[in-house]
């Protein structure tokens, strides 16, 4: 009996201090990511929407083996933002909150709360914070600058416009890309940029636009959804952010995508290396964006338009597109409030 | 730019996008005047503009008739009209909170419906309402203004007279008036004050309503949520700028469209100043007029009030 008792502790012993030996026990690897978005404009916006198609991108890939589900709130903003923050976070079936604009101030007030939760935050006009928010920045200057190239191809009249929503330093940058592509090969080209200062207001964008056509325009980079003026003066436009070709395949020769695969899935490895490797959550507190050789920007195809762009022009792009791509080229970064 | 302020051009384009811009603005505030006049101070324009652009937006998306896209537009404007008449008139709710509350209401109903109508797909696309393509438009100075419009914008010129006469010239415009001066009047005489500010509501709901239609089918190509964007309030200052009376709320309309207008090209035409100060200029100006016009204070008498038989 004695001997018994003393095996038994003896293998207890020897367990132990095996278990020891290999340090705490890990945990199964998971494989569920959830994540809650909280949108700025809605998914029917380009910017919104753009997001959701990149997470469904990402999604079917399953990174790590990864099931990512994710589910995205009415356009938030404020201190409605910040609530619905925190109820996704003390729901606790959220691993990341993913707030897709200016919400710095937002996630500041709940990051130290729920440090094991990952806080994104987009775009100008946030801070960086470090620690567990991450700044996802999108620039597509570049996608810009094609635009311009081939704008400045084909317009007749050499003149040009831009319609935004509000002057900011990631629109502000793409619309200068676009005019500074547009006078890379056609130097003649004049325009200018107006801001209509409202998310929601397709019927002021719509006057805009026209306007840029009675004073001469011929060419608009519309960026704030509304294409019907393009199709009454009968010209070619661009939309921004998704491709907007749908609302008006007869107008919409391209469109500046931007492309948040490769956030999303910066994002998700800085996840996986937390919950797997225990690497703290080191969030960057200085701009970080993907080019467009890294996958972070692109233009739209030319759908039912493509006869209308030269063969020249077509071949002059691909080679701009290409030098882009491999670094030959970099595409000038002027964040200035655009001539307007 | 080559072109300035004063180009001939631009001129005639400041002049038709002045037109256009008041078509939606001018329909509602002739049908809000005469619910105004009926006595009911009625502050869901916005709601009741917004609930038209949706539901023309849902019927052209569906079924690709701008004329069934107006009829929906009309009958959801009325629908928002007689809830605000039933709180109002019936239920004897404070007109401002009534009107503020379906507000919020046409803002959250559309939203919720225009989400679950497109469900995570990206929305259809429509054609909307095109100007006539007629030997007219190609008229030089008057063909882009006046003959490039849709009909829809003479239809809102032709609405001025027909409420002015309505209003003036009939027996049941005297009557309609005496609803927001003296309602007592009229309920003595035996006509029913309620049924009479049911009838105004909904007019004043279905020309709105086609107001948010028009929006949507001439100026847009999508629908966003909030797109009227402030259009209905702009309505209710045009109506107390306007002193009540149809002529004065056809220069108010007229004075906001084209400082609209006029800062929109303003900045395209890029004339050196903050593109924001453009953008603020019909702004300001309602604020001017209003604040000229207050010591002519042509408000009804009644407007506002709670109407209860016996009170007065």
């Amino acid at each position: 009996m004695h001997f018994l008792t003393s095996l038994r502790c003896a293998t207890i012993g020897v367990t132990a201090a095996a278990a020891l030996a290999a340090g705490p026990a890990l945990a199964d690897d998971p494989t569920e990511l959830s994540v809650a978005i909280i949108l700025s404009a809605g998914i029917e916006n380009g910017w919104d929407g753009s997001l959701i198609e990149a997470f469904e991108r990402v999604a079917a890939d399953e990174p790590h083996g990864l099931d990512i589900s994710w589910r995205y709130s009415d356009p938030l903003w404020g201190d409605a933002a910040g609530e619905a923050m925190r109820l996704y976070a003390e729901s606790g079936r959220f691993d990341i909150i993913w707030a897709h604009s200016t919400y710095s101030d937002q996630v500041a007030r709940l990051k130290d709360e729920f440090p094991d939760i990952l806080f994104v935050v987009v775009g100008s006009g946030n801070e960086g914070l470090g620690g567990n928010q991450y700044w996802v920045y999108k620039r597509v200057h570049e996608a810009g600058y094609l635009l311009g190239a081939l704008a400045g191809h084909m317009t007749e009249s050499n003149v040009l416009g831009a319609v935004g929503t509000f002057p900011a330093d990631d629109v502000n940058d793409e619309i200068n890309a676009f005019f500074a592509g547009a006078r890379s090969v056609n130097p003649d080209v004049t325009g200018n940029t107006s801001f209509i200062e409202s998310w929601y207001d397709p019927a002021r964008a719509g006057e805009f636009t026209a306007a840029k056509v009675a004073t001469g325009a011929d060419i608009i980079f519309q960026l704030a959804s509304n294409f019907q003026p393009c199709e009454e003066a009968e010209i070619l436009c661009f939309g921004n952010f998704g491709d907007q070709n749908s609302f008006s395949p007869d107008t919409v020769l391209s469109s500046a995508l931007a492309l948040w695969d490769p956030d999303i899935r910066w994002i998700v490895d800085e996840w996986w290396a937390f919950k797997t490797e225990e690497e703290p959550l080191e969030g960057n507190t200085e701009l970080r964006w993907f080019s467009m050789a890294e996958g972070g920007s692109d233009i739209a195809p030319f759908h039912g338009l493509a006869d209308r762009v030269p063969q020249e022009v077509q071949a002059e792009l691909d080679t701009l597109r290409a030098s882009i791509m491999d670094g030959s080229f970099e595409v000038p970064l002027d964040v200035s409030q655009p001539e307007s | 730019m080559s072109a300035d302020l004063y180009d001939g051009a631009i001129v005639v384009s400041i002049l038709a996008a002045t037109l256009r811009t008041m078509t939606p603005l001018l329909f509602s505030a002739m049908g809000e005047l005469v619910t105004q006049r009926a006595g009911i101070w009625n502050m869901s324009v916005e709601g009741a503009m917004l609930s038209g652009a949706f539901a023309a937006y849902i019927a052209i998306a569906t079924t690709g008739s701008p004329v069934l896209a107006l009829l929906a537009a009309i009958f959801a404007g009325m629908m928002v009209s007689l809830l605000n008449a039933i709180l109002t008139a019936s239920l004897k709710v404070d007109h401002f909170v009534a009107g503020l509350a379906l507000n919020l209401l046409a803002a959250g109903l559309t939203l919720f419906w225009f989400r679950a109508f497109i469900s995570g797909r990206g929305q259809p696309t429509f054609d909307g309402l095109a100007p006539p393509d007629w030997a007219l438009a190609d008229l030089p100075v008057l063909g882009p203004i006046l003959f490039a419009q849709r009909p829809l914008t003479w239809l809102a010129f032709l609405c001025v007279p027909l409420v002015w006469f309505l209003l003036y010239r009939t027996r049941q415009g005297l009557e309609l008036r005496c609803l927001g001066e003296n309602p007592a009047v009229l309920d003595f005489k035996g006509v029913n004050v309620v049924a009479r500010q049911y009838a105004a509501s909904l007019f004043g709901g279905a020309m709105t309503g086609l107001g948010g239609g028009f929006l949507i089918l001439a100026f847009s190509d999508r629908f966003l949520p909030d797109i009227t964007a402030g259009r209905g309030w702009l309505v209710v200052v045009a109506i107390i700028a306007g002193g009540w009376r149809p002529l004065g709320v056809l220069a108010a309309v007229t004075v906001f469209a084209f400082l609209e207008a006029l800062a929109i090209h303003a900045q395209v035409l890029g004339l050196g100043l903050p593109h924001q100060l453009f953008l603020a200029a019909p702004y300001i100006a309602s604020l001017l007029l209003l604040t000229h016009l207050r010591h002519r204070d042509r408000q009804p008498a009644l407007l506002g009030e709670v109407y209860r038989r016996g009170e007065r």
